[in-house]
């Protein structure tokens, strides 16, 4: 069955007015952003709704959970988006017996110094790649989510600050392959966006054969930015006007999650905040300083999707979160003028 | 039951209380019977379509197909196939039929006679109106728009009702309506969430299929307009009609039953033509009737007969009607008049001969003298061989200036003759001298008082004559009596004064009383000769008088009314006063110069009596246009209620347009709703953003060449106008509305650009997409916008709020 989600994709809308509000600020984050969208896509064909929601992400200071099977590109997006930005990256591969302490590092004794050391783990990186998050135990994986959500790493006592910008990109295969420990509902919240990869088309598989086959293409990815930039464009986005009519409008599609009867658990107030600065982001990209409730809309799947937990009825008849999604956004009616 | 089938019970009641109120119009109730059989098996036929499912357009079909069916197994069996499916010779007869009750409605006045052909048309447009009623309330789901349908039909009553019609039937016609919308109220179940209905007939919008995006969800989808809605459009809609109610009737000339325009019609377009009722009421007061000339003719006769128009033998006690005419019964007048009902061979009789033209009448009844041997005239008449009356098929009717000749049998019989007539026959005696039921005791003791031992009938009906006439101390008068009791003739007795409706029904009744059969014949006195020998006849000579039947003579004319009022009467009319014989006046009396006393019959009323003309005669015939000209008018008032409303929310919205935030707030309202009324339907979960791509995009492909170079996202800001021109000059203008409604509500504050510009915007824009639907689609973007119809709904509902 072919399903059309109708409102997933984040589409840009092909019209003329959306650069209408450009100002000075917005229209250096559009042209970096624009930049290290072109480098990535080099990489990764025929995925442009995937990059761009991962740029939103790292421009909304997220974190994204990447779903899908083996094979499909899932670290090569994570590492060429980290290489484009001109940011440190590190990749970890999780496996059932990875410790907690391999991610944030550990305190060793240094006997010429006499006390112990700090050795950073792969999360003191601008972005770290959590390839197959779902292969460690439990434990491994809340540690991880910890640094997500704090910025930060106590070990020992001692309190150590993350990079900035900071972006996890996990990779997840589907929880029912062997050997996994599908993600519980509250580490998913953390992820800001979820995104499938899915297969390439056609086209872009034989292009990938053709350009890829001979080398790795990252070795050409030249960085188009660096850490500096990136910060000034989140602070940018951070700033961008939501007029009170679209957070309403943003607040009315996540407590419609909560009451629809198809879903056993909505979306949570903090999947409201991760939406707004979601859409935040996406206004910076489209080269708007204001939000549109396309941004939000474009956002919802992405963002609200992997966060719902259908109720067993709709689980039964094989309806899926993006369904209900969809069917909300076809019920929430746009704030408009209350004039007549 | 089904929200259908309850939908459908609703319009049918709705239909049958509207048609109802006809009944201030038209005489009896054998018409609504047949109207309701019509508009039941309309009903029945469409919910027969839905019960098999059967897509909405062939219910529509089906149902005047059934319609057709019905009106040939009514009236024209005969010549239908099988006795009910309509041939060419059924549709033909329906036809005619059709026309001569066109005639009827043109000739007389309210309430009319129901015979079949006016039958046929109110059959005919009961089951008309149920089927658009039916397909507008049941197929299309708007029974609010039944409404204007509705109020058509009761105005029809509004117009024609002397004096207006009575609030009961316009409650009555009212809670049929909002009976029918309730019903429609009823049927639609809360939905969870906001709902926007499938409409049945839904087109797919311009923007609509396979463009994807986000926008092509909400196609082929309206948003309901119209229906629902009850109570606002209930309001308004009762106001107008209220007004209509109240205010029409005043207004129209020629609404009153007896206005007479003698000879000037007074409508616009209305010939000028009259015609005396066959309906003779004896409450009704007689009034002015006009002198316009209405026959003349030439005669060899001395002294003519008065010209006979139509005999009324059905009497309820207080209006005399004619019998429903037999067809059997009846012969085509080209076949020769039949003999003489009651007539002797050997009774002595002289042809005389009467050339008459008509001038201002329009009559279906041919007057005639009576008894008349041998007519010709052109057209298409009958004659009911029991009576002698002439009536006119189809669309045949007297016109002016047409002439035709008539052969009397001037009967003289003797009053030997007449006193010693043998007793009637069973089948006029049983129809002769029935009398209505609860006929006060008093009117047969009078009668048996006035004729004392008198046993001869003749004898007996001469005395009666003569009380009335003379010795009974009666009075003529222009008045009906005072309704004191529940019968008119009674009231009459004790008033003694009235007209000449009252002398004839009075002596007729008394005379069946008398076990004479008796009827009152309509017609006009003889009229007055002019110098070169010509008979004048004007509307003033209208008159009515009894006829009674003596066996051997058959039916002889009677005069009651006094001739008092008419000042110096002619020497031949004065009564003889021989008591055998009587003032009786066969009916023809008068040519025989012989029998010139006996003349007695035209010693009737003085033909100059200009009061003794019947009241109830001559209406003024034809439609009053004018009145017509009110109701369209009030209705197209009713339907362009919404327009208005629309027009009127539109400007009052620019009027408190004073930032630019609400400037562009307007504009976009205004682009939402004239779209919309155009079936572009805007859901409510539709960004500006994506209305605005549908928009755009489907100005672009339709658009004369091909589809516009699209126009990136990441371009300057209007910077991809260059190679459009002049096909990409609607999208642009689409674009700048999104642009300033965007930024009105989304954008940060002060930075929403306005302007009346966007005026201009809209405009350009709604025209494309007018240029671009088909006209089918537009109609009700021009002349009944959904919008306009929430408009009025929504200030109802204000307005019931604060009641």
């Amino acid at each position: 069955m072919v399903k059309t989600v109708t409102y997933g994709s984040t589409v840009s809308i092909p019209l003329p007015w959306g650069v209408r509000d450009a100002d000075g600020g917005i229209a250096d984050v559009r042209d970096v952003l624009g930049r290290i969208r072109d480098a990535v896509e080099k990489v990764v064909e025929g995925k442009d709704d995937v990059v761009r929601t991962a740029l939103v992400v790292l421009l909304a200071e997220g974190h994204l959970l990447v779903e899908d099977v083996p094979g499909v590109g899932k670290t090569m997006l994570a590492k060429a988006l980290a290489r484009a930005t001109g940011v440190t990256v590190r990749r970890v591969q999780f496996t059932p017996d990875l410790l907690p302490s391999d991610l944030t590092g550990v305190s060793i004794y240094d006997a010429e110094r006499r006390g112990f050391e700090f050795k950073p783990g792969p999360v003191f990186a601008h972005v770290v790649v959590g390839d197959e998050i779902n292969r460690a135990s439990p434990k491994t994986q809340s540690a991880l989510l910890e640094c997500m959500g704090e910025r930060q790493v106590t070990v020992d006592g001692t309190t150590h600050t993350l990079a900035r910008p900071f972006m996890v990109v996990a990779t997840q295969n589907p929880a029912e392959m062997e050997g996994t420990y599908p993600l519980p509902e509250a580490q998913r919240d953390r992820f800001m966006a979820r995104v499938s990869m899915g297969y390439p088309s056609m086209t872009s598989e034989l292009a990938m054969l053709a350009s890829h086959g001979a080398r790795d293409p990252l070795t050409d990815l030249e960085p188009v930015s660096d850490p500096g930039e990136l910060r000034r464009a989140i602070a940018t986005a951070a700033a961008v006007h939501a007029s009170p009519a679209v957070q309403q409008y943003l607040l009315d599609l996540v407590t419609a999650t909560r009451t629809h009867p198809a879903v056993a658990l909505g979306a949570s107030p903090r999947a409201s905040l991760h939406l707004l600065r979601a859409s935040r982001a996406v206004a910076v990209l489209d080269g708007r300083d204001h939000v549109l409730p396309d941004d939000v809309q474009s956002l919802v799947v992405p963002v609200l999707a992997h966060r719902l937990v259908l109720s067993p009825e709709a689980s039964a008849v094989r309806r899926t979160a993006e369904d209900v999604l969809v069917d909300l956004l076809q019920r929430v009616p746009v704030p408009s003028s209350s004039r007549v | 039951m089904t929200s259908t089938g309850r939908l459908r019970l609703a319009s049918t009641v709705a239909v049958l209380a509207t048609t109802a109120g006809l009944h201030l119009v038209v005489e009896g109730t054998a018409w609504f019977v047949q109207a309701l059989l019509a508009v039941v098996v309309v009903a029945a036929t469409g919910a027969a379509a839905s019960a098999l499912r059967l897509p909405g357009w062939v219910g529509a079909l089906a149902q005047p197909l059934a319609l057709l069916v019905v009106l040939c197994v009514l009236f024209v069996p005969g010549q239908a196939v099988l006795g009910l499916l309509p041939g060419p010779e059924a549709l033909r007869a329906l036809w005619v039929l059709a026309l001569e009750g066109r005639e009827t409605i043109n000739s007389q006045a309210a309430p009319v006679v129901a015979e079949p052909g006016l039958r046929l048309l109110t059959t005919a447009g009961a089951g008309a109106v149920a089927v658009v009623v039916d397909i507008v309330a049941v197929v299309l789901r708007s029974p609010a728009l039944t409404g204007p349908v509705l109020l058509a039909v009761h105005a029809v009553a509004v117009v024609f009702t002397p004096g207006g019609v009575t609030w009961g039937w316009f409650a009555l016609a009212v809670a049929g309506w909002l009976l029918l919308i309730a019903a429609d109220g009823g049927s639609r179940a809360a939905a969870w969430g906001r709902r926007v209905k499938q409409r049945p007939t839904a087109r797919t919008s311009p923007g609509g299929n396979g463009g994807g995006g986000g926008a092509g969800r909400g196609d082929g989808r309206a948003v309901r307009a119209g229906t629902g809605a009850a109570t606002a459009v209930a309001v308004t809609v009762s106001v107008v009609a209220v007004v209509a109610a109240v205010a029409v009737p005043p207004l129209v000339p020629g609404t009153t039953s007896v206005v007479l325009v003698g000879g000037n019609g007074a409508g616009i377009g209305g010939a000028a033509a009259n015609s005396v009722n066959p309906l003779l009421d004896l409450r009704s007061d007689l009034e002015s009737q006009g002198t316009a000339e209405v026959l003349s003719y030439r005669t060899s006769a001395l002294t003519p007969t008065p010209l006979r128009i139509v005999t009324v033998d059905n009497f309820d006690g207080e209006v005399w009607r004619p019998s429903e005419i037999d067809r059997s019964q009846t012969r085509a007048l080209g076949d020769g008049m039949p003999g003489v009902p009651g007539l002797a061979p050997d009774t002595p009789r002289t042809d005389v001969r009467y050339d008459i033209t008509v001038e201002a009448l329009r009559q279906q009844w041919l007057p005639t003298p009576y008894p008349a041997t041998s007519v010709e005239i052109d057209g298409d008449w009958f004659v009911d061989t029991s009576t002698l009356n002439i009536r006119a098929q189809g669309r045949t009717a007297t016109r002016e200036g047409q002439d035709y000749r008539v052969v009397q049998a001037a009967v003289a019989p003797t009053p030997e003759q007449l006193r010693d007539a043998g007793p009637a026959p069973a089948d006029v005696v049983e129809r002769y001298t029935a009398l209505p039921q609860g006929l006060p005791p008093q009117l047969e003791q009078q009668a048996r008082e006035v004729v004392g031992s008198e046993t001869s009938g003749f004898l007996q009906a001469t005395k009666l004559q003569d009380w009335f006439r003379s010795t009974g101390g009666f009075t003529y008068s222009l008045e009906a009596p005072e309704p004191r009791s529940a019968n008119a003739l009674v009231d009459f007795l004790n008033d003694k004064t009235g007209y000449c409706v009252h002398f004839a029904s009075a002596m007729a009744v008394m005379a069946r009383t008398l076990g004479i059969p008796a009827r009152v014949a309509v017609g006009f006195l003889p009229g007055a000769r002019l110098g070169d020998g010509t008979w004048q006849v004007t509307l003033q000579e209208a008159h009515a008088w009894p006829e009674l039947y003596f066996e051997g003579a058959g039916w002889v004319r009677f005069e009651p009314t006094p001739s008092a009022r008419t000042g110096a009467a002619p020497a031949w009319t004065i009564a003889p006063v021989a008591p055998p014989t009587a003032s009786t006046a066969p009916t023809d009396g008068a040519s025989v110069p012989s029998v010139a006393p006996s003349a007695a019959a035209t010693s009737s009323a003085a033909p100059a009596t200009p009061g003794t003309t019947t009241q109830t005669s001559a209406q003024n015939a034809g439609v009053p246009w004018s009145g017509l000209l009110v109701v369209l008018a009030l209705v197209l008032g009713v339907l362009a209620a919404p327009l208005a409303s629309r027009s009127l929310v539109r400007r009052r919205r620019w009027r408190h347009a004073d930032t630019a935030a609400a400037q562009a707030e307007a504009a976009w309202a205004d682009l939402v709703e004239q779209i919309g009324d155009l079936g572009v339907s805007v859901p409510p979960s539709q960004t500006p953003r994506q209305v605005g791509s549908r928009l755009a995009e489907g100005l672009r492909r339709d658009g004369p060449g091909a589809p516009g170079a699209p126009v990136g996202s990441s371009g300057g800001s209007g910077g991809s106008g260059d190679s459009g021109g002049q096909r990409d000059r609607e999208p642009q203008a689409v674009a700048r509305l999104v642009g300033a409604v965007e930024g009105a509500r989304y954008g940060a504050p002060g930075s929403a650009g306005g302007g009346t510009a966007l005026v201009e915007d809209v405009r350009e824009v709604v025209d494309a997409v007018v240029a671009q639907r088909p006209r089918s689609a537009t109609w009700r973007w021009r002349l009944l916008p959904p919008s306009g119809v929430a408009h009025l709904r929504r200030w109802g509902r204000a307005l019931l709020r604060r009641g």
